[in-house]
């Protein structure tokens, strides 16, 4: 069926994920207006045309010959045709008969799609093959087309045409419910219930069928309004439909044929239809808008920025000074960070502290959820989901990114800071080859001619460990290996000769023997080209091998601070300690156990007190009295109340080994 | 490469017959006489049943059908009973009109569906909400509804547009356009919806991939980022259901051409139904349905060329 493309892709592309609550979600839509007006729309129509013949005005067949083409009026509240009949009777007679008609064709396509989509979708083989082709070719037919010749045929016989048009439309309800029957087909629970021999007809309806059930009743409501249109359409046009009995198609006929003398005979008419096909319309747009969606939020920062909570953003160094001497690039002081929309709007990221030396390197570690990306990411301005700095201030070389314009931070973006990501195959735009990326950074941050920037573009994948240069080049990300994208993201990145690299879990995702090579390259090249670096990750050996400075994240909150052999050999949190416990190539001896395990809890359950509280053994009362504040010198801070004693004894501990390959369990 | 066009135009070739297979005898499962239709109310049997056999209506279907199918696939699409003419020279000359006016209406639903598209994904907030709002609308219109307002608000108030009628491109542009411009506004306010929320779900999704961040990252401009990267990777999803808004859009051609007095394909087929011409109309279904199969063939070629990845297949 040819009505509704839309829907019936983005249905069938997540099918298999989307699963509908059934009352729950009914009583979710029926508090929201659209609905309401909508539904009350279609209620009101079907109602009246019921008892059009107790409350119309008059008979839709009477004429008044004295009264034609008349205006609204007392008697004829929405005027009279050209036979001086009343509209607006003939409205509330007219107006089931194509809804009852339309609905027809879209039974029967649910009728035959639904049982034949299971089907081929669940049985798969020959006959998905055969459906499949007959799908395809019943997609190619012109359904209109179709059903007028069928109209020539069959002398417009409405009921043949109807049945014709409903087995046409039917091959786009089988689509929808193959591929969702596909997507489910080898879920685990359906395994398990086929393991558990529960016959194929019970798996569909149980098991299956609920999870299309939500793309279907979409995929109704659309192909419902768009029907209708199409029968108006076939009355518009005196096919198949008695010109005795009023309906709205046929209405509109004769109102265009005086649309010169008396155009206002078309309003009431247009009016109902729009309204009809619109509450369809609502109605499928509100039943999508709950489907459970995998949509991520958008990643393109705005135009104009956020504004920070007024008075919170402080100016640099407000926390305290730089020590005279010390060339630091980046200062973070107190900055907090707001996804809004999520959480409720409370901060993620709460009085986060660092600074960063030039030329040096600084590891971000905790756990998924502790908030060190976002800390990252806060550093480049790139935010997801329109987040903001809502409080502190990130200071590059004196400079308050917060001042700065949207247009300003994207010329500082790629030339003074730059940044590389956890997952290479998803950081390169797939349409493009490397070297058409490669050009477009290095041609972003000043005018470069051709042949230069080619040049350009040859020497960094050089620098990056890149012996094939030419066959790179002509790649497109699809063709390269994690390794080698990696390499081509971090060329990118070093287009612009930044100053700063953050660099997102770099290895993350990449293969045991193939992270040590990228830690290496980062290594040489800080080296050669006196980058500073921040380093997110979760992997204390990572940080241990690379890294300059250390920071420990959990739950929001900059735990622990300090050179990386200060941290690792004398960690003053319990939560430090955790992690290095995880870490057995770094940890020789695990002889008091500071955790009763858990994971990071999720920011509506952070406590007032020390957030790691609930899973630290040596926590106190004082620990949940309030919040813990950060104690210690400067460049070695923990924030534990037992943190002082810590500093003033030491627990050294024996760093075994270092390398990539130590990681903490995920 | 050329694999692949091989076997789509291999794959093309069976769907053209079966679905003028399944025509024919959707023709014949139907009763009807053609006959006695053609003879008017005052024939006697003797006169219907002489001209039936003359038809050749009387052999069996299966006969018909050989002989139709047997003549097809020589381009003999048969001769119309009301007309004397070729069914196939008599499709041929109403198809420029037709093929015109579903051109010019696909350009107008691509151009104004992808920029609306883009704009509600881009900006969000109440202006997504504002052209999501007025989208769900344009798609409530009904076309022939559209059309008659149009007509008497553009060309008949305002005598700007011409009200009915059709000028071949070869009498110039000017005259081209003038006629065709409100059949295809008609046509591009329903039709464009679908362009218009396939085109924002797409650009949705493209703004939540990681690369958007990275060449961010890099210094790229937000119009850059937007306009070269957003789209070429929006278009994809988007071109693969164009196929299915042009059959969409054949459908509104057929009564828009009635309405606005064209001599294309639809306005043939309405005379097909009127005067039971079945040779017409079956010579149309085909001329369609080959429509349809190039269009797809086209767009399947413009996804090829669009996404590296679907290049390996």
């Amino acid at each position: 069926m040819s009505v509704a493309p839309t829907t019936l892709d983005e249905a069938s592309r997540g099918a298999g994920r989307r699963r509908l609550p059934g009352l729950q979600a009914v009583r979710t839509l029926l508090k929201r207006p659209t609905v309401c007006l909508g539904l009350g729309w279609l209620v009101l129509v079907v109602v009246t045309s019921l008892l059009a013949t107790v409350i119309a005005p008059h008979d839709p067949l009477e004429q008044d010959l004295a009264n034609t083409l008349a205006l609204p009026s007392w008697t004829y509240l929405l005027g009279t045709d050209e036979l001086g009949r009343d509209i607006l009777s003939r409205l509330l007679y007219g107006g089931g008969s194509l809804m009852v008609v339309a609905l027809v064709p879209v039974g029967l396509s649910f009728l035959i799609g639904i049982p034949v989509g299971l089907y081929v979708g669940y049985a798969g083989g020959w006959f998905d093959t055969a459906s499949g082709f007959v799908v395809n070719v019943m997609f190619a037919m012109p359904a209109i087309v179709i059903v007028l010749a069928v109209a020539a045929a069959s002398n417009n016989n409405l009921v043949v045409m109807l049945v014709v048009l409903g087995i046409l439309g039917s091959s786009g309800v089988v689509r929808l419910v193959r591929a969702s029957t596909l997507a489910t087909r080898d879920l685990l629970y359906v395994d398990a219930a086929r393991v558990a021999a529960i016959p194929p007809g019970r798996i569909l309806l149980r098991h299956i069928l609920p999870n299309v059930a939500g793309p279907l009743i979409v995929q109704g409501f659309i192909m419902y309004g768009g029907v209708f249109l199409f029968v108006n359409a076939l009355a518009f046009l005196s096919l198949g439909f008695s010109p005795e009995k009023p309906n709205w198609g046929q209405m509109t006929q004769d109102a265009s044929a005086h649309i010169s003398d008396a155009p206002w005979l078309m309003v009431p008419v247009g009016v109902m239809i729009i309204l009809t096909v619109l509450s369809l319309n609502m109605l499928g747009a509100a039943v999508t808008s709950i489907l459970p969606s995998t949509q991520r939020p958008s990643l393109l920062v705005p135009r104009r920025r956020a504004k920070a909570a007024p008075g919170s953003a402080s100016p640099a160094g407000d926390a305290d000074p730089a020590p005279a001497g010390d060339d630091v690039l980046l200062v973070l002081a107190d900055v907090s960070i707001v996804l809004p929309g999520v959480h409720d709007d409370r901060p993620l990221v709460e009085e986060a502290t660092l600074r960063v030396p030039r030329g040096t390197t600084l590891g971000l570690v905790g756990e998924s959820g502790s908030g060190k990306t976002l800390t990252a990411l806060a550093v480049i301005g790139l935010l997801p989901a329109s987040g903001s700095v809502s409080a502190g201030s990130v200071v590059l070389e004196g400079q308050d990114l917060a001042a700065l314009s949207a247009g300003q931070l994207q010329r500082l973006r790629g030339s003074r800071i730059a940044l590389v990501s956890q997952e290479p195959m998803m950081a390169l735009d797939p349409c493009f080859t490397v070297r058409s990326q490669l050009t477009e950074a290095v041609r972003a941050h000043g005018r470069v001619s051709r042949g230069a920037a080619r040049e350009r573009v040859s020497t960094l994948l050089r620098q990056v460990g890149i012996a094939d240069v030419e066959r790179v080049c002509r790649s497109f990300p699809h063709q390269l290996s994690g390794g080698m994208a990696q390499r081509v993201a971090i060329a990118m990145a070093l287009a612009g000769e930044p100053e700063l690299l953050v660099a997102d879990e770099p290895t993350t995702a990449l293969d045991v023997t193939v992270q040590g090579e990228i830690l290496d390259l980062l290594r040489s090249l800080q080296h050669d080209l006196g980058m500073t670096i921040v380093l997110v990750s979760h992997a204390l050996g990572v940080v241990a091998d690379l890294c300059d400075q250390v920071a420990v994240m959990y739950a929001g909150q900059i735990v622990e601070v300090g050179a990386v052999d200060e941290v690792l050999l004398q960690p003053a949190h319990p939560y430090t300690r955790v992690l290095l416990e995880a870490t057995p190539a770094l940890y020789a001896e695990s002889d008091d156990l500071c955790s009763v395990g858990g994971s990071v809890p999720p920011p509506d359950s952070w406590p007032a007190g020390c957030r790691f509280a609930d899973r630290c053994l040596i926590a106190e009362v004082v620990c949940r009295a309030g919040a813990v504040p950060m104690v210690g010198r400067a460049g070695r801070e923990s924030r534990c109340t037992k943190a002082p004693e810590s500093f003033a004894q030491g627990t050294p501990r024996e760093l075994v080994c270092d390398g990539p390959e130590a990681e903490v369990p995920a | 490469m050329g694999r692949f066009l091989g076997q789509r135009v291999a794959l093309a070739i069976p769907t053209v017959l079966v679905v003028a297979t399944i025509t024919f005898f959707l023709m014949q499962i139907i009763p009807s006489s053609p006959a006695s239709f053609l003879l008017g109310a005052g024939a006697t049997q003797e006169q219907v049943a002489s001209l039936t056999h003359q038809l050749g209506l009387d052999r069996p279907v299966l006969v018909q059908y050989a002989d139709w199918i047997g003549r097809a696939v020589r381009g003999d699409l048969g001769i119309s009973f009301v007309s004397n003419a070729s069914a196939g020279s008599t499709v041929m000359r109403a198809l420029p009109v037709t093929l015109s006016l579903a051109f010019l209406t696909l350009a107008m639903t691509i151009v104004f569906g992808v920029a609306l598209g883009m704009l509600a994904a881009v900006r969000g907030g109440w202006l997504d909400r504002l052209i999501q709002g007025l989208n769900s609308l344009g798609m409530a219109v009904p076309s022939f509804w559209l059309a008659v307002l149009l007509v008497w608000l553009l060309a008949i108030r305002i005598r700007f547009f011409y009200a009915t009628g059709y000028a071949p491109l070869s009498d110039g542009p000017e005259e081209w356009i003038l006629h065709l411009f409100l059949p295809a506004l008609a046509l591009t306010v329903g039709a464009m919806g679908q362009i218009m929320y396939q085109t924002r779900a797409a650009a949705l999704e493209v703004l939540g991939r990681d690369y958007i961040r990275t060449l961010q990252a890099a210094g790229l401009s937000r119009r850059r980022i937007i306009f070269k990267h957003v789209l070429r990777n929006a278009a994809i999803p988007v071109t693969m259901v164009l196929g299915m808004t042009f059959v969409f859009l054949l459908g509104g051609v057929v009564v828009i051409e009635m309405i606005f007095a064209l001599p294309g394909m639809g306005y043939l087929m309405l005379q097909a139904v009127n005067t039971h011409d079945l040779a017409v109309a079956q010579a149309a279904v085909v001329a369609f349905t080959i429509l349809v199969i190039l269009v797809n063939l086209l767009t399947d070629l413009f996804v090829l060329w669009l996404d590296p990845r679907a290049r390996r297949r």
